[in-house]
C-alpha cells in the first residue's frame, strides 16, 4: 500500500514537473536538414538554451551540447520562434534537436520535422546519392 | 477569387479560431512538418484547407476530413493532419473529440529550377502556414518537326 502510494506521489510529481514550464510555445518554425551538414553525413543532437524576452521572442539563443553546423542551424531556427507566458519564473527555454539522416529514403524538405512537446524536434532527412564520376 | 468569397473565407477561419479557442478541448503536443504539394505550386494553387479531426482519448487522430480547399491542397493537409498528436488542454473529461487545423498556402517570390525555398510555420493553438517560392513555368522540350 505504501509501495503504491509513494508510487502514485512520485509520478504525479514527475507529471507536475513536465507540465510546470514557465512559457509555451506560441510559434513553432520548421526546420529542414542543413545542406551542408547532409552533405557531410552529419547526424546527432544540439540542445539550444532559448532566453526568451517579456514579448516572448527569444533574445537570444546559446548552444548547450552538440556539433557546431548543426547547433548553428538550430540557433538560426529558434530565434524565429514565439512563446507565450504560462506561470510565472524562469524565462528561458531549452529545445533539443535532433538531426537523422535516413538512409534509402525519399523525403520532402519539411516531411522530415516533427516537434515534441515540450522542447523536443526531429529532423530527418534522406541521404544524399553519391554521384559516380562520368569515367567510371 | 472574387473579394466576396475570400472575406467569406476568412470568416470561416476567424470563427473556427475562435471555437477552437473557446472550447479549447485540444491541443497540439506533437507537430509534423509539411512541404507543400509538388503539383499545387507548380499549378500556381495557393488558399486556405480547413481540416476537422477526429482526437482519441490518448490524443492520437483517428480520421482527418478536409472541410474546405482545394482539391491539390487538401489531400496533402488532411494526410499531415493525421500525423499529428494532441493533449487535452480543457477541464472536460467528456470534451468532444475534435479540433481543427487550419492551413494557408501561399507563394511569395520566384525560384530557379526545383531548389524553391520553403517554409512551415505553425501559429499555435491551430493555425498552420505553408509557404514557398514560385517555381518556373516548364516549357515542353519537345522538337518542331
Amino acid at each position: 500500500m505504501r509501495i503504491a502510494t509513494a508510487w502514485i506521489v512520485s509520478l504525479t510529481l514527475l507529471g507536475i514537473t513536465a507540465v510546470a514550464q514557465s512559457w509555451q510555445p506560441a510559434k513553432v518554425v520548421g526546420l529542414g536538414y542543413p545542406r551542408s551538414a547532409l552533405v557531410m553525413g552529419l547526424e546527432g543532437a544540439a540542445e539550444i538554451k532559448c532566453y526568451l524576452a517579456n514579448d516572448g521572442s527569444v533574445a537570444r539563443a546559446e548552444p548547450v551540447s552538440g556539433d557546431e553546423e548543426l547547433a548553428s542551424a538550430a540557433i538560426r531556427n529558434a530565434m524565429q520562434w514565439r512563446f507565450r507566458r504560462v506561470h510565472s519564473g524562469n524565462d528561458s527555454y531549452t529545445l533539443v534537436y535532433r538531426f537523422r539522416i535516413l538512409r534509402g529514403s525519399k523525403a520532402g524538405e519539411f516531411s522530415g520535422f516533427r516537434f515534441v512537446r515540450p522542447g523536443e524536434i526531429f529532423i530527418t532527412a534522406a541521404q544524399i546519392p553519391m554521384r559516380r564520376s562520368p569515367s567510371q | 477569387m472574387r473579394p466576396g468569397t475570400f472575406h467569406s473565407c476568412w470568416l470561416t477561419i476567424a470563427m473556427l479560431a475562435l471555437s477552437t479557442a473557446a472550447a479549447g478541448d485540444w491541443e497540439p503536443s506533437e507537430i509534423v512538418g509539411l512541404t507543400y504539394p509538388w503539383l499545387a505550386k507548380s499549378a500556381r494553387v495557393t488558399g486556405i484547407v480547413v481540416v476537422r479531426l477526429f482526437v482519441a482519448p490518448d490524443g492520437s487522430v483517428t480520421e482527418a476530413k478536409a472541410v474546405s480547399g482545394h482539391p491539390l491542397l487538401t489531400e496533402a493537409a488532411r494526410k499531415n493532419a493525421e500525423k499529428w498528436k494532441f493533449t487535452r488542454s480543457g477541464q472536460d473529461p467528456d470534451g468532444v473529440g475534435e479540433a481543427y487545423l487550419v492551413y494557408r498556402f501561399a507563394l511569395e517570390g520566384s525560384c530557379a529550377g526545383r531548389d524553391c525555398r520553403t517554409s512551415f510555420i505553425v501559429e499555435l493553438p491551430n493555425l498552420v502556414v505553408v509557404t514557398s517560392e514560385i517555381p518556373p513555368i516548364q516549357v515542353s522540350q519537345s522538337k518542331p518537326r
